[in-house]
């Protein structure tokens, strides 16, 4: 792990004031929502992956495309650590947010509902940590693998693939569909409604799953980093 | 750790039987290329455009795969880290993280090459020094710079790992005359410090005043080329004041004198053809000892324009 590309990654993230305004604004609206609806799901399991995807979104593609990487790639620092620096950047500040997000929800739920759930607590901050981890990695592998925001166009196609799928299900009342729709989202966003049951609980086999596509995305992200050759061809300027 | 610049005779390039196809192109990018650079080199990279000057520069810093043949850079393999700890880059399109203010940018290039943090405040400065680069401008966003500060800031990211090789790619391209200068003294400088230079650039004066050594690409094959070479031919322009008094009728006498030859001739200029630096310098004397006021002599094209064109790889011909 190389710290300087860590805080590199996080400055430049921070830097655009689009990135920050629409991170801001993934972390606050559930609050407002928490105010007026009780349930805790609700609010919050719809927007925390998104500050994941926010945060991680372009992570490479927009240095391939901007001829960053071609100058850092002559330095002694490798392709995988290079990488790996930078998801880990952006996993950790997504899930402080997404934490964050989640406890001024329950203290918003607490205070005006007197709503507390202490057994639940523990299976949501897993579930939190995992979908962070999971969709910055899967989105490290698609930033790996195109270019700009490639990554956050094909993330965003496959999870309204994945909505749609759920919906054909649902309308048409098949299993099939259902979970076809829910798969795909949980690979897009490992982890992602693993707590969002009635009592919530985490599943081993969900917690193996979900850490077994995070491993996956990374190993994969890595692979093709290694492979791929950095031409001003797909340079910007 | 393997200390590359340790090994005694260890070449600074050495590549042999390197090949470089591109999906998408037909025709391979480079054909069979070697060739050795001892250290301490000034080594001059042109060729038309087309001609595999960018996709060999790309290979070397490891940045592109070869398809056949094989590179080592102080006898390793190049883009890995040891490697990489001896290098220093200059691209041609400086695209860099324009967020950054300068000095975090060269600040962030110290720490990524692996440079002691101790040293990098006094690093920094020295590098932005030996570029010239204005304080003011090194608080300023990248993204507020101009081409030239832009390439100031490329030289001085390059220079502060203190690399022991250096690419330059295109280094002067669509800089002002002070950036031209800049360049060449640098270059200058290096050469005495015993760094490794590859430059590639299609301004063949400059290639020529700053090299020890040329290589001419051409559809992807090499040529090694002779220059700075006394002995060369080269054709003279001389102008001198029009003057009732001195007359020019030694000039004749003067040009035979040195075994050169006329080519043109005016009122108050002509165009002469030496067949060596001595000779020119001969014939600059015998001029103005025979009472021509005389105000320019300037070789009409560098040494390896010509040969550029002998080579039949005019830059017109060879535009992709």
């Amino acid at each position: 792990m190389n710290f300087d590309v860590c805080k590199a990654t996080l400055r430049e993230r921070f830097s655009n004031p689009i990135r920050s305004a629409t991170l801001l604004g993934f972390a606050l609206f559930p609050i407002p929502i928490a105010l007026v609806d009780p349930r805790p799901n609700s609010s919050t399991s719809f927007f925390h992956p998104l500050l994941a995807v926010t945060l991680a979104s372009g992570i490479l593609g927009l240095e391939f495309s901007s001829g960053v990487l071609a100058l850092v790639f002559t330095r002694p620092v490798s392709r995988r650590v290079y990488a790996l620096s930078k998801w880990v950047a952006v996993t950790a500040t997504a899930v402080i947010l997404s934490i964050a997000q989640l406890l001024a929800v329950l203290l918003v739920l607490r205070v005006r509902y007197d709503f507390f759930e202490p057994e639940a607590l523990g299976p949501r901050l897993v579930e939190r940590v995992l979908v962070a981890a999971g969709t910055c990695a899967v989105l490290l592998l698609f930033s790996a693998l195109g270019s700009g925001l490639s990554d956050l166009a094909v993330w965003g196609l496959a999870s309204i693939a994945a909505q749609t799928l759920r919906t054909i299900g649902f309308v048409n009342r098949d299993d099939f569909w259902i979970r076809l729709g829910e798969s795909l989202q949980f690979l897009l966003a490992p982890g992602w409604g693993m707590s969002s049951g009635a009592s919530p609980e985490v599943s081993p086999l969900d917690l193996l799953a979900a850490a077994g596509i995070t491993a996956a995305a990374l190993g994969l992200a890595l692979w093709v980093l290694e492979r791929r050759e950095i031409t001003y061809a797909e340079v910007r300027v | 750790m393997l200390r590359y610049t340790d090994s005694v005779g260890v070449p600074a390039i050495a590549v042999s039987g390197l090949t470089k196809r591109y999906k998408d192109k037909p025709v391979p990018a480079l054909r069979d290329v070697s060739f050795q650079v001892e250290p301490g080199i000034v080594l001059g990279l042109v060729g038309p455009n087309g001609a595999g000057k960018t996709t060999l520069l790309g290979c070397l810093l490891g940045l592109l795969f070869p398809d056949e043949g094989k590179i080592e850079i102080f006898g390793g393999a190049p883009g890995t880290p040891g490697v990489n700890r001896l290098v220093g880059y200059v691209p041609e399109r400086l695209s860099f993280d324009r967020w950054m203010t300068g000095q975090a940018f060269v600040a962030y290039h110290h720490a990524l090459a692996g440079r002691a943090r101790a040293t990098q405040r006094s690093d920094v400065a020295e590098a932005f020094d030996r570029v010239g680069l204005e304080p003011s401008a090194r608080r300023r966003r990248v993204a507020t710079y101009s081409r030239g500060t832009l390439q100031r800031l490329a030289l001085s990211q390059a220079l502060v790992g203190k690399p022991r090789i250096l690419f330059l790619d295109e280094p002067t391209s669509g800089v002002d005359p002070s950036g031209v200068l800049l360049v060449r003294r640098l270059l200058a400088d290096l050469k005495t410090d015993g760094v490794t230079v590859l430059f590639n650039s299609h301004q063949l004066d400059q290639v020529e005043r700053v090299s020890d050594r040329v290589l001419f690409l051409r559809e992807g094959r090499l040529e090694d080329v002779p220059v700075s070479s006394a002995d060369s031919p080269r054709t003279l322009s001389l102008r001198w004041l029009a003057d009732v008094d001195a007359g020019t009728d030694n000039l004749g006498d003067a040009v035979a004198a040195c075994d050169a030859e006329i080519i043109e001739e005016a009122a108050t200029t002509a165009r002469v053809r030496v067949p060596s630096d001595d000779a020119a310098a001969r014939l600059v004397s015998a001029l103005v000892a025979g009472g021509i006021r005389l105000v320019e002599a300037a070789p009409v094209e560098a040494r390896l324009e010509s040969l550029f064109r002998v080579s039949g790889a005019s830059a017109g011909k060879g535009a992709a």
